[in-house]
């Protein structure tokens, strides 16, 4: 069953008026038309260049951002994307773990109120708070001398620790991970994310999690959707993403997860090209810049971006399918 | 003159409420002329605090107890503040983790790129010429026309070239990139790794790197250190370290990564224990509490921690090398 389906979901911002926007289009558009589904019980990847939307695209399910396009729908109920309101209901099932974990705890809060502060907001008051805050600190992995304890006094990984255990409080269906390992070193990194699994496995949720690590995203997932530039460019199951790859910059991403190597022999796809500009986008494939065998259609911008279904559970871009 | 950085002896420690927390203890290494050495550790073993202390930036906390700082064979601990500034940017240059928050937000990059060039005595034509000359070799398109431009206006992987240029624009003789690609994602980082490759042999200076991405290592550097809770553990040639590591931290640290695993996996590898209290330091081998098999001496603190030479251009920790039967 699918838990969360967003469907043709477009953002854009309106860029400051000054005289020089005022005579262009003032609006740019970071996220165009996606669509994707997140099914129960599973981890969903979004890979992507920064600026390419995949921070949008979850700020807006969580309602920090508007759009007045597209449909989301939650547990079969539909959300009004135009509104920052979401319903209590929505907000105890949905919750996320910020990419700047010591920056998103407030620094006068001590550890025990930050992480009872769910239950306050949420009007919880059947059980027992205190118990149930040990109860978390400890499936985090932290002791309960960290209760009295201030952010400030925390280290990165133990900061991101606090983080989920404020996140799965209230035992959420979909937690929205943003970078959660950015800065870790791996082993850390490593122990953050058998958390995340094991909590998974013991009170079902399903993950979407945001990284720049290909190579966690590889291990950790089930499903990944390429981002660029505001397109989704491919999506499907990991393995058959990561061991097929159709996007010319899928395979560019893949070709980075090598084995070590001493004399530079692995083909690395350094991809050229500039980053188009978000203020000026022009018609056609937005990866037209940088595709190093462009179709004559795609240099003419004469075919829009499309997901296609490869094959099964493995959709890509139509235009990139030419052009190979 | 062979070396760029000697570190002797250095012992640094942060004064704090609850005691003296020894951060840093018996740190020798040297970086030889136009290489990269690499430094990877967990956080919290003291990477930082070798940065700040080549750099002159400790907390007011910090306190060098012993050792010496040697950049081209002078000594450069204990300079004062006005002698310090002439090295600053001319011999060392820094390139920090986050290109968002290290450029000035209210002045334009050209602005800061003059001004970055204070200590030279050159009419202010000469310096725009060189900046936009720098701008144009790490890859800036169309940089003379955004020469003018304020750092909002630049993406984080095109500002981090830009303090890429503003650091090497007087040619100095060490770089130190502190975690230069940590807030880039990975076609970027190819990208900016590329570039300080081709740079370091353009105008020959050494770079000191800290990553915690063992791909980057082994791809960029020649030498790599390892660190653990304040000592080093073990150095060498990036070869010896990758296909022969002795340390039992070297060898869960390299078995922690995903990258080299092919089979998709349940369960990530981790190191398991935490680090030791350096505030409290007990009288025995600092890995003592996560090794998996400690010999009799490590155990009962027989042994101190020091580096010892195994092999040609491979230093390891001497009770390491005890406990590994």
């Amino acid at each position: 069953m699918n838990i969360l389906e967003l469907k043709n979901l477009s953002v854009s911002f309106k860029s400051k008026k000054s005289l020089t926007t005022l005579l262009k289009k003032n609006n740019l558009d970071a996220v165009i038309d996606n669509s994707f589904a997140i099914k129960d019980n599973s981890t969903y990847g979004i890979v992507g260049e920064s600026g390419s939307g995949k921070t949008t695209l979850a700020k807006t399910i969580l309602g920090l951002l508007t759009t007045p396009n597209g449909n989301l729908r939650f547990n079969k109920k539909k959300i009004d994307l135009s509104n920052k309101y979401r319903s209590k209901e929505f907000r105890k099932n949905v919750s996320m773990i910020f990419q700047d974990s010591i920056g998103s705890l407030s620094p006068r809060v001590k550890i025990k109120d930050l992480i009872s502060e769910p239950f306050k907001i949420h009007k919880i008051h059947k059980i027992n708070i205190k118990e149930e805050v040990h109860k978390l600190l400890e499936s985090v992995g932290l002791s309960n001398d960290f209760l009295e304890r201030y952010p400030h006094e925390l280290s990165g990984g133990q900061a991101k620790r606090v983080s989920i255990a404020r996140a799965i409080a209230l035992k959420p269906k979909l937690l929205i991970a943003d970078e959660p390992t950015a800065g870790l070193d791996v082993s850390i990194q490593g122990e953050i994310l058998n958390l995340l699994k094991s909590i998974q496995n013991n009170q079902g949720m399903s993950i979407l999690i945001i990284s720049h690590n290909l190579s966690v995203i590889r291990h950790l997932t089930d499903e990944v959707l390429v981002m660029y530039f505001g397109k989704i460019m491919e999506r499907g199951m990991t393995e058959n993403v990561f061991n097929s790859p159709l996007h010319p910059y899928t395979k560019a991403l893949v070709s980075f997860i090598k084995k070590y190597d001493f004399n530079n022999k692995n083909q690395k796809i350094e991809l050229k090209g500039e980053v188009p500009s978000i203020s000026e986008r022009k018609s056609g494939c937005v990866f037209a810049s940088r595709c190093e065998h462009p179709s004559h259609e795609c240099k003419e911008g004469l075919i829009e971006n499309k997901l296609i279904e490869f094959s099964k559970d493995h959709w890509v871009d139509q235009c990139c399918i030419n052009c190979n | 003159m062979k070396e760029s950085l000697n570190i002797e002896n250095l012992y640094v420690n942060y004064l704090t409420n609850k005691g003296q927390l020894k951060a840093l203890r018996n740190i020798n290494f040297n970086i030889p002329r136009n290489s990269v050495v690499g430094i990877i550790g967990e956080s919290g073993c003291g990477k930082s605090t070798i940065v700040s202390s080549i750099i002159g930036l400790m907390p007011d906390n910090a306190k060098i107890e012993k050792g010496d700082i040697k950049l081209n064979n002078n000594s450069i601990l204990n300079l004062k503040q006005n002698e310090m500034k002439k090295i600053l940017g001319n011999n060392l240059s820094v390139i920090f983790q986050d290109p968002m928050t290290s450029l000035n937000p209210v002045m334009s990059i050209g602005k800061q790129m003059i001004l970055s060039q204070h200590h030279e005595k050159i009419s202010k034509k000469e310096k725009i010429e060189r900046s936009l000359e720098m701008l144009d070799l790490v890859g800036i398109p169309d940089y003379k026309s955004r020469f003018n431009d304020l750092p909002h206006q630049f993406s984080g992987g095109m500002r981090q070239r830009i303090m890429i240029a503003m650091a090497i624009q007087s040619r100095p003789d060490l770089l130190i990139a502190d975690e230069p690609t940590t807030a880039l994602d990975v076609t970027t980082e190819v990208q900016i790794i590329n570039l300080l490759k081709n740079l370091k042999n353009k105008i020959e200076c050494s770079i000191l790197f800290i990553t915690h991405n063992l791909n980057l290592l082994v791809d960029f550097c020649d030498y790599i250190i390892i660190m653990y809770a304040g000592i080093i553990v073990e150095k060498g040639t990036t070869k010896n370290i990758f296909l022969d590591p002795q340390h039992p931290y070297t060898k869960q640290l390299f078995n922690c990564d995903p990258s080299q695993i092919e089979k998709k996996i349940k369960k990530f590898p981790f190191i398991k224990g935490s680090l030791p209290d350096l505030i409290n330091l007990k009288n025995e081998c600092i890995f003592s509490t996560r090794c998996e098999h400690p010999s009799h001496e490590c155990k009962e603190g027989l042994i101190e921690n020091k580096l010892i030479e195994f092999s040609k251009d491979h230093w390891v920790d001497q009770c390491c090398i005890n406990c590994k039967e």
